[in-house]
């Protein structure tokens, strides 16, 4: 039988809360029947929602694939190596990225990498 | 009956306890008050307002200052002293607990990177199960060590602190679709019919969950 936080999980993980969670990031969709005084395990779903929106997107940006999905020692292992190094993760993809497609430019500015289909025209 | 039989009516029923569960477990997460029904009346728990989380604190002094008084009760600290006389190292097992805490991590990190870089599922597999008999360890030191001191003071006035604010939460709707509180004395809520205790509880510590520390 699953414990109390595994049934979060699950829920967290299931589409149709993944994409209520979207709305409720991008547009402030009203998400619980409370819009203020969020209990304590409204906030521990909320952070699992963040997490598996964070997975998604890294399935999506190809930085992962699927395979971490498939259990929740892979999503923790994951993620808690993803909290530990991402920096690293970032500027591996960017590498791999660069070698797949010689066109793409990256510059490092500061803490930010932009990554760039075209050169930058030298003027 | 058979036993491939008998297991799989377990996971059958497994399976349909899980999805009640779900249910539940979804319903609590909705909203910041919870209703149910017990032998045809319904009832309601709602998160704890800052008024009733100051009156629990008072409470628990009251009962802190009370169960220091009682010889026969011993804190934490004593009871491991204890515990160490008989040979029992209750520090030990805290830092057991963190030691694999530490080889969890190394183990997930190293996962990690067979995930990213996709070495065979054959491999995944067998980080997965150190990783999981490295959990089940810790979670038995764990237990070990929350059943030794579960007669200590702070024990003892934490699970007072959660049965007072399930007393203090719990409400009942009248026929005119009124809400007021099940028991207006703590002793009325001691003297309850233990059905309904029991249920009342069980549903404020699905709300309450991770809401009280210490």
């Amino acid at each position: 039988m699953l414990t109390q936080e595994e049934l979060i999980r699950k829920l967290a993980k299931s589409n149709k809360y993944q994409t209520l969670f979207t709305y409720f990031k991008e547009s402030g969709v009203q998400f619980f029947r409370n819009n203020t005084d969020y209990t304590q395990i409204q906030i521990t779903f909320l952070n699992w929602l963040n997490f598996y929106s964070t997975i998604y997107l890294d399935i999506a940006l190809d930085y992962v694939s699927e395979i971490v999905l498939e259990n929740n020692t892979y999503e923790d292992a994951y993620f808690y190596y993803k909290s530990k190094n991402k920096t690293k993760m970032y500027e591996e993809k960017t590498k791999k990225v660069s070698k797949k497609d010689k066109n793409i430019e990256t510059q490092t500015t500061g803490s930010f990498t932009w990554v760039m289909k075209n050169k930058p025209s030298k003027k | 009956m058979e036993k491939e039989q008998l297991e799989a009516l377990k996971k059958e029923i497994n399976d349909v306890k899980d999805v009640a569960n779900e249910a539940l477990s979804e319903e609590v997460l909705l909203g910041n008050s919870f209703e149910f029904e017990i032998e045809g009346k319904t009832y309601r728990v709602s998160k704890p307002t800052f008024g009733q989380k100051q009156e629990v604190y008072k409470k628990r002094v009251e009962k802190f200052t009370q169960l220091l008084q009682d010889k026969q009760l011993l804190l934490e600290k004593d009871l491991k002293k204890q515990y160490k006389e008989r040979g029992i190292d209750i520090d030990e097992m805290q830092k057991k607990i963190l030691e694999l805490e530490r080889n969890k991590q190394d183990l997930q990190l190293k996962l990690a990177q067979g995930i990213i870089d996709q070495i065979s599922e054959s491999e995944l597999k067998t980080f997965r199960e150190q990783i999981e008999s490295v959990e089940e360890e810790q979670l038995s030191v764990a237990i070990e060590k929350n059943t030794l001191l579960e007669f200590s003071i702070e024990q003892q006035i934490f699970v007072f602190v959660y049965i007072y604010l399930t007393y203090l939460i719990a409400e009942i709707k009248d026929e005119n679709g009124k809400w007021s509180r099940v028991w207006n004395k703590f002793e009325d809520y001691e003297n309850e019919k233990e059905d309904i205790v029991k249920t009342v509880t069980y549903y404020s510590s699905l709300l309450l969950k991770d809401e009280i520390t210490g």
